[in-house]
Formats: C-alpha cells, sequence, structure tokens
C-alpha cells in the first residue's frame, strides 16, 4: 500500500513537472543565487529586484514584460544590461537574469506591496510571479517651508525658515541643508550647520541668502533640500520675484530732470532761435 | 527799415565784423561792398538771425533780430551764396516746401506768380539738379521772395554767372524792388553791378564799415573819380594806407 | 501747416529716396521674412511630431499622453533681436545723420533757418519725422511675423502672445530711436558729416558689441568652456564662496552692460518672447513692469540726447558749414 502511494507521488510530481516543462518557461526565483522575491525598499531611492528567466522550449521564443498596477507615486521598469527592456529573446535552454527596478516615491503612504510580474511568450503563453516589497521606515526626512513666494529687490538679502523633521524610525545625524540658489547667489548664514534628529522630532533651519546686485529682475527659484549618508529629503522650491532698485529710477529721472531744466535755463539765456 | 548800432562779432581773437552802424531806408537797393573775408557775409548772418552778434544791435521794421528773431525772418527773404537747393525735387516742389515753411497761403498760386515774373514756368517740373547755375540762382530768388518779404538779403547773387545771367538777375531785382517795393541788401564785389542796380552803398573792409552812403552822395563826394571803381580803391586803399 | 508738420513730412519722402536707405531696409525686411519663416517652419515640425505620436499612441489603444512641448511660437523672432541690433541700428544711424548732413550739404539749411521755424522746432520735425518710419518699418515687420507665426507654424497663439510680440517690436522701435537720436545729435555737434557718421558707427560697435563682451568677458564663470567653476571642479557652495568676495567687481562688471542699450533691449526682448525662462507665467505688462530698467534704458539716453541735441544746435554758429 505504501509503495503504491509512493509510486503515485512521484508519478503524479513528474506530471505536473512535465507539464511545466511542455509549457516552455521557466520562471523562478529561489534556485539562482542572490535571487528573491522579497525586497526592502526605502522612500527616495531606487530598488532592483532581480528575476530569472529560462526558455526551456526547443526554439527561440520572445517574452513580453509587464507588471501589474503599481501604488500611485511608483515606477517599475525592466532592465537587461543596463537598457530599459519590455521584451526579451531567449534561444532554446537560454537562461538570463533580468533586473527590475522599482522607484519608490519620497512620501508613500504604502508599507507592504506585492506586485505581479507577467511575462507573456511570444505564442501567447503566460507566466506570473509576484515580488514582495516592504518599506523601510528606518530613515524619512521631510523639508517644509511656509514661504508660497518672496519679493525682493537687487542686492537685498533674504532670510528663510525651512522646517525639518525627521519622519523615520531611526535617529537622523549630521543632517544638513543643501541650498541651490541661481546662479551668484550667496547663501549665507545656514543655522545650524548640521543637525541631529529624533524620530518624529523637527526643527528649524534659518539661511540668509544674498540677491547679487547685478542681477536682472525676474522670478528665481531656490531649490532647497537635506540629506545626511543615509537619507535625503524632498526638495522644496521657493520662488523668489526679483525686481530691480527703485533708486534706479529715481536716478536716471533725476538726472533727466537736471538736464530738462539745465536746457531750458539754456534757452532762456540763449533765447530761443 | 534796417538799422544796425554797433553790430559787432567776434570769433574768439579774431574781429570778424567791428561796430557796423549802418541805416538803409525802405525801398533801397543797397549794395554792400567788401574784399574777401571783409565781413560782408558775416553782417548777413547776423541780419537774418542765422548767428548771433556778439554785441550790438540790428533791427529791421523796428524788430530786434535777436530778440524778436522770428517776426524778422517773416518779414525777410535770404538767398545765399551758391546755393544748391533739393536737387531730387523739381523747382515747384522745393518751392512748395519753402513756401509752406513760411506760412505762405495758397502757395501754388504764389509759385505760379512768382515763376511768371522770373520767366521760369517751362520748368517748373524738372528735377533741380539738371538746372545751370543761373537757373538755380533764380529759383533761389524765387524762395526768397515767395512769400513776399519786404526785405530781401542776397549773398553774391550773380557770383559765377555768365553776362545774360547777371543781367536778368538784375533785371529781376529791378522789377521786385519796382513792383512790389522790396527793400534790397546786396553783398557783392561786382561794381559794375552796384552801379547799374544800387540806390545806396557800404563798404566794409577787415570788419570796420569804411563808408554808408547813398551812390548818388558819393559819386559827389568823389568828383574827381572817373568810375566806382576808383571811388571803392581810394576810400579802401586809402585806409589801408593808414 | 505747421512748420513741423512740413519738415516732418518732407522727412519721410526724403527717406523714401535715399538709396541707401531703401537697400538697408530691403535687407532687414528680407532676413525678417527668412528668419521667421524658418522659424516658424521648426514650431511647425515640433507641432507636427508631437500630434504624429499622438496619433500613435492613440492607435495603439492608450489613453495618458504626454504633455505637450513648450513650443513657444514667439521664439521664432528671437533671430530679429540680432538683425534690429545690426541692421536696424545702422538704418537708424544713416536716417539720423542724412537728416542733417544733407540739409548742410544742399545748403538749404541756411533757407529753411532763415524762415519761421525755431531751431528746436526744426531738430523735432527731424526726429519725430524718422521716428514715424521707423515706427511703421517695426509695425510692418511685426505684421510680417505675425502671419507667419499663425498661418506657417499652425501653433496656438493667444492675444496674450499677441500682445507680448507687438510689445516687442516697440522695443525695437525704442531701440532704434536711440541710434536715431544719436545719429542726429553728432552731425550736430560734428561739422564734418562723414566724420559724424564714422563717430556714430564707432559708438555703435563699443555699445553693442565691445560693452556687452566686456560684460561676458569679466564674467568669472565665462573664462572656460563649460564654465570656469566646474571646471576648477567647485561646487555650488565653494563657487559662491568665491563669488562673496567679488561683490564689487561683480557691481562693476554689471555697470559696464547696463551702459549698453543693445544688452536692455536684448534683456527685454527675450523676457518678451520667453526666450529667458521665468517670464512664461506672466503678462505682457506685467514682463514690462518687472524689466521696467531695461525699458528705461531704452528710453533713456534717448531723452539725453535729444535734449543735448536741443542745446548744440541751439548754440552752434557753424552750423551751416560742411
Amino acid at each position: 500500500m505504501k509503495t503504491k502511494k509512493t509510486i503515485f507521488s512521484v508519478l503524479f510530481l513528474l506530471t505536473l513537472v512535465f507539464s511545466f516543462m511542455q509549457n516552455g518557461i521557466q520562471v523562478f526565483a529561489s534556485e539562482v543565487p542572490n535571487i528573491t522575491t522579497n525586497y526592502e525598499i526605502v522612500p527616495g531611492e531606487t530598488t532592483n529586484a532581480r528575476i530569472a528567466l529560462e526558455n526551456t522550449d526547443t526554439v527561440s521564443h520572445t517574452y513580453t514584460l509587464s507588471t501589474g498596477q503599481l501604488p500611485e507615486g511608483f515606477n517599475g521598469y525592466f532592465s537587461l544590461d543596463g537598457n530599459v527592456v519590455n521584451n526579451i529573446t531567449l534561444d532554446a535552454s537560454q537562461k538570463n537574469i533580468i533586473d527590475f527596478f522599482i522607484d519608490v516615491p519620497l512620501n508613500t503612504s504604502v508599507a507592504d506591496m506585492s506586485i505581479p510580474l507577467e511575462i507573456i511568450r511570444d505564442d501567447g503563453v503566460k507566466e506570473s510571479l509576484s515580488v514582495s516589497f516592504t518599506l523601510n521606515q528606518d530613515y524619512a526626512l521631510s523639508i517644509s517651508s511656509n514661504i508660497q513666494s518672496l519679493k525682493a529687490i537687487n542686492g537685498d538679502s533674504i532670510m528663510l525658515e525651512i522646517g525639518i523633521t525627521n519622519t523615520g524610525n531611526k535617529d537622523l545625524t549630521d543632517l544638513s541643508l543643501q541650498v541651490d540658489p541661481p546662479y551668484k547667489w550667496i547663501v549665507e548664514n545656514v543655522d545650524p550647520a548640521n543637525l541631529t534628529l529624533k524620530p518624529g522630532e523637527n526643527s528649524l533651519y534659518k539661511l540668509k541668502v544674498t540677491i547679487p546686485s547685478s542681477g536682472q529682475a525676474g522670478q528665481y527659484p531656490i531649490n532647497i533640500s537635506c540629506t545626511n549618508s543615509d537619507v535625503t529629503s524632498n526638495s522644496i522650491s521657493i520662488p523668489v520675484n526679483v525686481s530691480t532698485s527703485v533708486n534706479y529710477f529715481w536716478w536716471i529721472t533725476g538726472i533727466i530732470g537736471v538736464l530738462l531744466i539745465f536746457t531750458i535755463l539754456y534757452f532762456k539765456k540763449h533765447g530761443r532761435r | 527799415m534796417l538799422v544796425t548800432k554797433d553790430l559787432t562779432k567776434k570769433y574768439q581773437d579774431f574781429t570778424a565784423v567791428d561796430k557796423l552802424n549802418l541805416t538803409v531806408k525802405d525801398g533801397a537797393i543797397f549794395g554792400f561792398l567788401g574784399h574777401n573775408g571783409a565781413g560782408k557775409t558775416t553782417s548777413l548772418s547776423m541780419l537774418t538771425t542765422l548767428i548771433l552778434p556778439t554785441s550790438g544791435s540790428a533791427t529791421i521794421d523796428g524788430f530786434d533780430v535777436v530778440k524778436d528773431n522770428l517776426q524778422v525772418r517773416n518779414l525777410l527773404g535770404y538767398l545765399p551764396e551758391n546755393v544748391m537747393l533739393y536737387g531730387d525735387l523739381t523747382a515747384r516742389e522745393n518751392l512748395q516746401f519753402f513756401g509752406k515753411l513760411s506760412k505762405v497761403k495758397d502757395v501754388n498760386k504764389n509759385i505760379d506768380e512768382v515763376l511768371n515774373m522770373l520767366n521760369f514756368t517751362e520748368w517748373t517740373d524738372k528735377k533741380v539738379k539738371t538746372f545751370s547755375k543761373g537757373m538755380r540762382q533764380r529759383i533761389g530768388i524765387a524762395q526768397a521772395i515767395l512769400h513776399k518779404p519786404k526785405i530781401l538779403f542776397l549773398d553774391e547773387p550773380t557770383s559765377g554767372l555768365d553776362p545774360q545771367g547777371t543781367k536778368d538777375i538784375r533785371n529781376i531785382l529791378l522789377k521786385i524792388n519796382a513792383e512790389w517795393g522790396t527793400t534790397i541788401f546786396m553783398n557783392t564785389h561786382l561794381l559794375s553791378e552796384v552801379t547799374k542796380i544800387c540806390t545806396d552803398i557800404g563798404i566794409i573792409s577787415h570788419g570796420k564799415l569804411l563808408v554808408s552812403e547813398s551812390l548818388s552822395n558819393l559819386k559827389e563826394n568823389f568828383k574827381d573819380a572817373k568810375s566806382l571803381e576808383e571811388i571803392y580803391f581810394s576810400i579802401e586803399g586809402g585806409v589801408n594806407n593808414e | 501747416m505747421s512748420p513741423m508738420l512740413v519738415v516732418i513730412k518732407k522727412e519721410i519722402t526724403d527717406a523714401l529716396k535715399n538709396k541707401l536707405f531703401l537697400i538697408i531696409l530691403g535687407m532687414l525686411l528680407l532676413l525678417t521674412i527668412v528668419s521667421v519663416v524658418l522659424g516658424s517652419y521648426q514650431v511647425k515640425v515640433s507641432l507636427d511630431s508631437y500630434n504624429q505620436s499622438i496619433s500613435f499612441l492613440k492607435s495603439l489603444g492608450k489613453t495618458t499622453f504626454p504633455a505637450a512641448p513648450n513650443l513657444n511660437p514667439l521664439s521664432s523672432s528671437k533671430s530679429f533681436v540680432n538683425y534690429i541690433g545690426l541692421l536696424g541700428a545702422l538704418l537708424a544711424m544713416v536716417l539720423g545723420n542724412a537728416s542733417v548732413v544733407k540739409e548742410k550739404r544742399s545748403g538749404t539749411l541756411k533757407l529753411i533757418l532763415s524762415r519761421q521755424i525755431f531751431r528746436d522746432t526744426f531738430l523735432n520735425g527731424k526726429v519725430i519725422g524718422n521716428m514715424i518710419l521707423l515706427f511703421a518699418i517695426t509695425f510692418v515687420t511685426s505684421i510680417i511675423t505675425l502671419v507667419s507665426v499663425v498661418v506657417i507654424s499652425s501653433a496656438p497663439i493667444s492675444s496674450g502672445d499677441i500682445v507680448r510680440m507687438f510689445l516687442f517690436f516697440l522695443m525695437s522701435f525704442l531701440y532704434m530711436t536711440f541710434f536715431l537720436v544719436l545719429g542726429i545729435f553728432l552731425a550736430v555737434l560734428i561739422p564734418n558729416g562723414n566724420k559724424a557718421l564714422l563717430i556714430t558707427v564707432i559708438i555703435w560697435l563699443v555699445i553693442s558689441f565691445i560693452l556687452p563682451q566686456i560684460g561676458d568677458t569679466m564674467d568669472m564663470d565665462n573664462q572656460l568652456p563649460g564654465g570656469f567653476f566646474s571646471s576648477m571642479g567647485m561646487n555650488k557652495a565653494d563657487t559662491q564662496k568665491v563669488l562673496d568676495h567679488f561683490k564689487f567687481y561683480e557691481t562693476t562688471r554689471d555697470g559696464i552692460e547696463q551702459m549698453s542699450p543693445t544688452k536692455h533691449y536684448e534683456r527685454v526682448g527675450f523676457a518678451l518672447l520667453n526666450i529667458k525662462p521665468g517670464f512664461e507665467q506672466n503678462t505682457a505688462l506685467e514682463v514690462l513692469s518687472i524689466k521696467w530698467i531695461d525699458v528705461l534704458g531704452l528710453l533713456a539716453p534717448s531723452i539725453i540726447l535729444w535734449l543735448l541735441a536741443y542745446m548744440v544746435f541751439l548754440k552752434r554758429e557753424n552750423i551751416y558749414q560742411e
């Protein structure tokens, strides 16, 4: 009886394996080193998942790669040898490792997700594989500012206050503000120079930016983010509307006015001819 | 009509006109004689308000040439030496422009009248650049008299003209003087023309007025002189020898 | 008719008979037409490519499409800034110089000034008559540009864009007016007409090419291709530290650039035509109010030169001599 059960199990397994082999696709993740179906993602970073694809058929096939619906803000794409691909051609018995990249937005409420990956062979045969992603909330940082826009005059200095919050689960040390001002603007007195924040803690950066007197009038953005070795925050852009100092207007009008008066007096002295 | 009092023009160290005292009566034809560089053109330029006197004064019909310059210009007509006019315009177009500038009413009618007087109607619609010197002088006079001025200033009006041209200009001036009573102030060094046309003359030398008299008086004073040329040289030469 | 109107009318008819003026005008109009047609065609090609991509995506059953490219039909006038800087300025200088010199050479200046017209009125007539000509030229080129952009590029052009375009051409007119007044001023100041024109051209070269070039050359970051600071391997923070020590230098450099009406014309023109980024959201009048210093940089020199021309023309005794 026991022998009969064993024979039937082996036969069943063999049938399963045989029928699977008849489909011609092998998609597996666990038998190849460094390939797993469970990945950790960090907000603001790109995670690289790997899948192995083998053509077990006797002829060459082209396989179309696609993902299921991704959560909002996420972007996923396949890559082979550094090139983004939507399909791959494999010869008979050829095996290849494909990278699946997923860009994670900085602000996401998705903690865990499972993304179905679909591989469709050129003759319609389908295979799917689910890859799981778990959000690593250890290091997360957010900055904000109450300033919608600023008005300033050439040569002026403006003061900015940037709020910063540690939205992760671990302490963040050596945080420094990265300020990308327009060309020739000078960033002065970033206070504090470095910051340490515990989880949930927030603080305020104060900085002074000086606009060159030679700057042209117009709207210029100051792009700011905060970073340390573990994490980079979101980037905010503060538009500054720069106008030319009205002193120039008075100077020029004054010169014209003086010249006009001089001309009138000149005419009075020499008579209108 | 025209009175100058110590009219002077200095250019830095050089005195072009030195205390000119002149009176020209209404209706006179005044010939202003002098050698080259004597100060004739400078005097004329001051009287026609083109340059400012350094000192002294001049009035035309009671209007000061400096303070009342616009009124003075209303009274005068001016023909400078070697005027070219606008070569690309026709005679009529040139006269229309100057007539309108002089605020002549019914300018075309005036143009026809003046050109008729100057026997120039045949070339009215020809471009000025095709004209001979004599013809240009006639158009020059036409623009000067278009607004029927009370006094006409002419700078060497017969300079460079052939005898026929000279005669034509002379006749025109006599006609204007006779028909309209226009006073004529003429710079010239053609003594023959002065004799034929002028009623009064003035002689200037090195900026100074040597004499200003009616022609008849002058001839009376220099009875022994056989010609105006002799009178001229005796006056001018006498001063230069002093 | 007032004497000034007589002078204005004559000025316009004289210019239309001036061969040099007509040649330069012909070149300017030809270059304008060619550049605006080419520019409009480029916009059309971009628009057609985008529309084709959309059609293809629709045929694949896609419902989300990439955003339309920022076509900026006004940018087809970009080359016009260079042509006005070169030919437009030359045209205006020739007009200005000729308007005074021709009167001296023909001996008509004496005839005019011995008539019932004040010298300042005569000068006003010259300036205004030539300004009318320049305005007509910029108006015609603006119509040519607008028609070309609408007909050839087929790009959507809003009423705001049309206002911007006309204001740009107004700035072109103000720029040429400066050179007109410069030409007249120097012709009044300098007895020799040819010398006056030569000096006018030299000043134009200095203003249009040398001063902006000095400004660009003095800009440290322009010393090496790719940027001086980038080539030195300096990041933005280090760049800023260096620039912090050169504030006076920067002010001087900017001062030299500000002396050039060409630079002001370029700045306000590029802002109006949306070639310089940052003004896309502003209305045309807002752009002018932001760039008021550049508008003033075009107006003020013209007014100053005009007043100086009055004084020189009033005083000069040998104005009749060439």
